[in-house]
């Protein structure tokens, strides 16, 4: 039985920014090979698990990308200059230590804090190597080199997690975990570890044009109403279990999808959060939006200080994602 | 010495202002095999006598680092906190913490508006989230009164560079202890004083000083670089790298020329590399020692340190080596 925090650290690890998932793929590929018939990934790096069944197609999806930094240059005294992958906040980012892809540490300096957070931006920071030239900086991070948050993935009292990505490798942990408890099902099944949702939910929607599936369910995290870092208008809490979707930014879940996901929670006897979140968007939209349209609906789990490098879950709450996605896997469609 | 090591691990035990008591314990473990005879006062400044037939120097370093205090639950498990020892409160927004019983929390920002300003984020914009639901719970991990601070951490960067939250002024006590090992032959009557309570109204040095009379005083302390782009411009001379930096000015404090006009000539004849430290605010223990007894010659070796009063602060080895050798020449002198 998968460990949510030993699975969790050993995902970070292997996390990059969107567009270089193939470590983490090859990662994820191999930790679902136990519990699966077939394993492809595709051309752009989607990893597609398919436990085959006689029934109709079910599609899961969870993002392995994760939001980073992708080097343009460095200035004369060595900082490196970067631009934004996925959706960084500025005004959040001062003093967060970083890593690049090479091992290159460093920390993020933001040039002004005196400036509407909405108004900072990528231009406004910058990230020191502790370099003292521009052309040492270039050879220790060349252009183009990722970085990622360098803060680490603890345990805390009473079963939270603290982590630079729950959003979303705690929902890929949870997806591994599901395709675990799944035993004999009638329906087809394809759990799909996504890439580059962080820059506009690309990955699943490819996925699913290939997939053709007859439902699609995504697994993200979602905001939730404890958090005074997002003091959303939700009546979602961490620790509470995870939820069944209505309704996001970018999709409104299909109704039947949604009656689906709750009926098989029901039978199965979980409990979960109803969630309309009113920040952000998922892979839900892409899935919905594919070929000539997919039934899609979403799993999330409650995260505090998401797009921080110090995001917050209940491993409950990572337990009950995968519990009800176990459920829906098995109900017959 | 290796600097890096001994700051990573003064910084694992060191607490704020007021509560000295283990770095105090791990600095007289370190100086003993270098100095006659080692005593702490009423307040808990650590002092190191090395006997010489000469004039009473005082050469402090304060042992404090900043941190904060619970202060009240609220009954979303949020912890309200007092400060100590930060300067923009912005900079805490997603800083992992320890508290004293050794439970993992992190601080959150109250969430305005997009159109705010992180300048204009205060103190009582943060809250401790320890992961909880309740009063109670966040009573039963940290209790009003109860102590926490930035988790104790160090990483290396290019060349001999390095970051930490703890720069601040566990660096001044590494040059201290470096100085008592490497010291050689001196006329002085040399007073080596960890002080205490620097960061909360630079009580500790100034009783020290009452104690000892000395006839000149030198205060290593951890001063804010200039030459980074997020440094508030034209307030800092100091430049990383660029060698031990003798301390002219800061806000309220002269040095007595008798002080930087003979640590200029010793810097001159040693052939060290050093800068003159110049800046309109900023306080240090220096002042206050000025001002003990009949008045002291005072002085200040100013360890260059980029982030100073935030949480990630950046050092060079090589300056630290700088002060060390400054120290030492003009000791031997």
């Amino acid at each position: 039985m998968f460990d949510v925090f030993e699975l969790q650290q050993q995902l970070v690890l292997a996390a990059r920014p969107s567009g270089s998932e193939q470590g983490i793929g090859a990662l994820i590929a191999a930790l679902a090979k136990p519990f699966c018939d077939e394993i492809r990934t595709d051309a752009l790096g989607n990893v597609i698990c398919r436990k085959a069944g006689p029934g109709k197609k079910i599609m899961f999806s969870a993002h392995m990308d994760v939001i980073g930094f992708i080097a343009l240059k460095a200035d004369k005294s060595g900082n490196i200059l970067v631009d934004k992958i996925g959706g960084q906040r500025a005004a959040q980012l001062n003093h967060t230590p970083v890593r690049f892809e090479n091992g290159v540490r460093g920390v993020v300096r933001l040039k002004t804090n005196d400036k509407a957070a909405s108004a900072l931006g990528m231009g406004d920071l910058y990230i020191d190597i502790g370099a003292s030239s521009d052309k040492e900086a270039m050879e220790l991070v060349p252009v183009g080199t990722r970085a990622m948050f360098d803060t680490p993935t603890e345990l805390l009292e009473g079963g939270k997690l603290l982590t630079p990505y729950a959003d979303d490798l705690t929902a890929c942990a949870a997806q591994l975990m599901a395709m675990e408890m799944v035993k004999n099902n009638h329906n087809d099944l394809y759990f799909v570890f996504s890439v580059q949702e962080e820059v506009g939910c690309k990955g699943a929607g490819v996925a699913a044009f290939g997939i053709a599936p007859d439902l699609g369910v995504a697994c993200d995290v979602c905001y939730c109403a404890d958090d005074p870092a997002a003091k959303r208008d939700m009546v979602v809490k961490m620790g509470q279990g995870a939820t069944i979707k209505i309704k996001d930014v970018g999709s409104i879940g299909t109704p039947e999808a949604v009656e689906f996901l709750r009926a098989a929670a029901r039978d199965a006897g979980e409990s979960w959060q109803d969630e309309i979140l009113t920040g952000g968007g998922t892979d839900t939209r892409t899935i919905q939006l594919s070929r000539d349209g997919v039934a899609a609906a979403c799993i999330s789990i409650p995260c505090r200080g998401i797009h921080s490098p110090a995001e917050m879950v209940a491993v409950s709450d990572v337990e009950s994602a995968a519990r009800l996605m176990a459920a829906a896997a098995a109900r017959a469609l | 010495m290796n600097y890096f090591e001994t700051i990573r691990d003064l910084a694992k035990v060191a607490m704020p202002a007021g509560f000295e008591e283990p770095q105090a314990a791990a600095i007289a473990a370190l100086a003993k095999p270098w100095c006659d005879e080692i005593t702490s006062d009423i307040q808990g400044n650590l002092i190191c006598h090395k006997k010489g037939s000469g004039e009473k120097i005082m050469i402090s370093a304060h042992m404090d680092v900043p941190g904060f205090m619970a202060m009240v639950q609220q009954k979303d498990g949020l912890v309200k906190f007092a400060s100590m020892g930060y300067k923009v409160p912005a900079d805490l927004q997603h800083c992992r913490v320890i508290t004293e019983s050794g439970v993992t929390g992190v601080i959150r920002c109250e969430f305005k508006d997009a159109s705010a300003k992180p300048s204009a984020i205060k103190d009582s914009d943060l809250y401790l989230d320890l992961g909880v639901s309740t009063a109670e719970e966040a009573n039963a991990l940290a209790p009003a009164g109860s102590l926490f601070r930035l988790q104790p951490w160090a990483r290396q960067l290019h060349g001999r560079r390095f970051m930490t939250p703890y720069a601040n002024d566990l660096a001044g006590c590494a040059v201290l202890l470096d100085v008592m090992e490497r010291l050689g032959e001196t006329d002085y009557d040399v007073y080596f004083v960890f002080s205490v309570r620097e960061l909360e109204g630079q009580t500790g040095a100034a009783c020290a000083a009452w104690q000892i009379k000395p006839q000149q005083a030198i205060v290593v302390d951890c001063v804010r670089t200039g030459d980074e782009p997020a440094a508030p411009k034209d307030h800092y001379a100091l430049k990383m790298g660029a060698g031990s930096g003798i301390k002219m000015k800061e806000q309220g404090f002269l040095s007595n020329p008798q002080v930087t006009l003979a640590l200029r000539e010793t810097a001159r004849k040693a052939g060290l590399t050093w800068q003159m430290d110049i800046k309109a605010d900023g306080l240090s223990d220096a002042s206050r020692v000025q001002r003990v007894d009949g008045g002291i010659f005072t002085g200040g070796v100013s360890i260059p340190c980029r982030g100073e009063g935030g949480p990630v602060q950046i050092l060079d080895e090589n300056d630290l080596e700088q002060c060390a050798n400054l120290l030492l020449a003009y000791l031997e002198d």
